[in-house]
């Protein structure tokens, strides 16, 4: 045992139980980091998206030109998906010359589908990291134990049982918990800053659907006039 | 297929950027390990471990055993019982304390008819017979509770040998003791001054001529002799 200590050995010396739950760890640690950029990126877009279709919506523009402009996109924002299931339901209400409760019931429900469809967009992966969050400290712990087993089975045919015969097991069954830790941070850590995130989205699609319901009642009062 | 091809495209950058950073985190923690390792020049030496029980000790009071019961083959030859376990230790010594007072009667009987016979005459065959199995009693229990008292360390071997110099009070506490001849392996001759320490107060006789002639100061010589190496 006079090799220094390197990450490399530690993990390759243990026991291939304990081995079997680093490798898990350390995949499940790359797929929480791919998921974590993923979402991250995923939800800065969303705000940046919906901080530049508010400025857009009150330019001042009609409407319908905001909405024929947005129906050409191949690849809608989310808000922007919000904006033309509101506004096409109104469009294809009020044709049917449907009074104004039945036109404001039919445009609340579909842009609450949209809003619903856009929330389930935006929280994939959280369920993930949360679950990694809650559980990777558990497998580390895991592992630990059973290289603590381990390295303790193996005294029992010593008669003098010295820190030095105890310790290198130990040492490699403590990484398990060390890469746990690992795991379970960043995914928690994560996992809370994009539910908050989330959270603030949703709100902005809460509140620009009031508004845009206001402006489409009174646009209808407006037409029965 | 398109599907496929959205995922890739969705996922292929967060995948690349969290493989760059796990590479980065290993090699800097691989770097961080190598310089806070410790200095090469620590050499741990991982212990052997033993199984043994038993130390030959030569004192310097090498009597010729008489043959009565204290020469027994158990007390007589302590390197044959290997195996001799605690209590069989225990059993002897109550044996021998019972022989002792025995022998401390009947010497005091000689002592006390030598004296009326002639003061300063030089005493009689039996009498010294009597005085030679009194210190062989003696001998014996310091024999045994040095034993008892002894806890190798892992280093010790067969070959090692420390011969350990003890001085006596007249009380039976210890004066001094030192090793005069050390085994080489430090741990070992701490470990044989230990066991004398720890088995002080000796049980020495109360005839100060004995004490003196034999007690005063004796070497032990510690020696694992039945080491499984």
């Amino acid at each position: 045992m006079n090799e220094p200590l390197s990450v490399y050995s530690l993990i390759a010396n243990a026991s291939w139980p304990v081995l079997v739950i680093i490798i898990g760890l350390m995949l499940a640690s790359l797929v929480s980091w791919t998921m974590i950029v993923q979402r991250w990126l995923a939800l800065s877009k969303a705000l940046r998206d919906l901080q530049a279709f508010e400025d857009f919506f009150w330019s001042g523009r009609n409407l319908r030109d905001i909405y024929d402009d947005i129906s050409k996109e191949a690849d809608p924002t989310a808000i922007e998906s919000v904006f033309v299931a509101g506004f096409s339901e109104f469009e294809r209400l009020s044709e049917q010359n449907a009074d104004t409760d039945a036109i404001m019931t039919g445009v609340q429900r579909a842009t609450r589908v949209a809003v619903t469809r856009e929330e389930i967009n935006l929280e994939l992966h959280l369920g993930f990291l949360a679950t990694l969050g809650s559980t990777a400290p558990y497998i580390g712990l895991f592992g630990t134990v059973i290289g603590i087993i381990n390295s303790f089975r193996s005294l029992v045919n010593l008669s003098q049982a010295t820190l030095a015969s105890v310790a290198p097991g130990i040492s490699e069954a403590l990484i398990a918990t060390a890469i746990g830790l690992f795991v379970a941070i960043p995914a928690v850590i994560a996992f809370n800053r994009f539910s908050a995130r989330v959270e603030v989205l949703t709100k902005g699609y809460d509140s620009f659907v009031d508004e845009l319901i206001s402006i489409l009642f009174r646009a209808s009062q407006a037409r029965r006039a | 297929m398109k599907k496929t091809i959205v995922y890739v495209r969705r996922y292929a950058i967060a995948f690349v950027v969290a493989l760059v950073f796990h590479l980065t985190l290993f090699a800097s923690l691989q770097a961080a390990i190598e310089t806070l390792a410790p200095e090469p020049d620590k050499i741990i030496i991982e212990p052997k471990p033993l199984k043994a029980r038993l130390i030959r000790l030569r004192p310097e009071v090498t009597v010729p055993v008489p043959p009565t019961a204290v020469s027994s083959p158990r007390t007589s030859r302590p390197d044959s019982d290997a195996e001799k376990t605690l209590t069989d230790l225990e059993d002897e010594q109550e044996h021998l304390e019972r022989l002792k007072r025995e022998r401390e009667a009947r010497l005091a009987e000689l002592r006390d008819r030598a004296f009326k016979d002639a003061v300063g005459e030089e005493l009689t065959a039996e009498t010294l017979d009597a005085i030679e199995d009194l210190s062989q009693v003696y001998v014996t229990s310091i024999y045994l509770s040095v034993v008892q008292n002894w806890s190798r360390p892992p280093s010790a071997r067969n070959d090692m040998s420390a011969i350990v110099l003890v001085e006596l009070f007249p009380s039976g506490d210890l004066n001094t003791a030192g090793v005069i001849e050390s085994s080489g392996d430090d741990a070992f001759d701490r470990s044989a001054l230990n066991a004398v320490k720890r088995a002080a107060p000796f049980e020495v006789p109360d005839d100060l001529a004995l004490f003196e002639s034999n007690f005063r100061s004796f070497t032990l010589n510690f020696n694992p002799q039945d080491l499984l190496r």
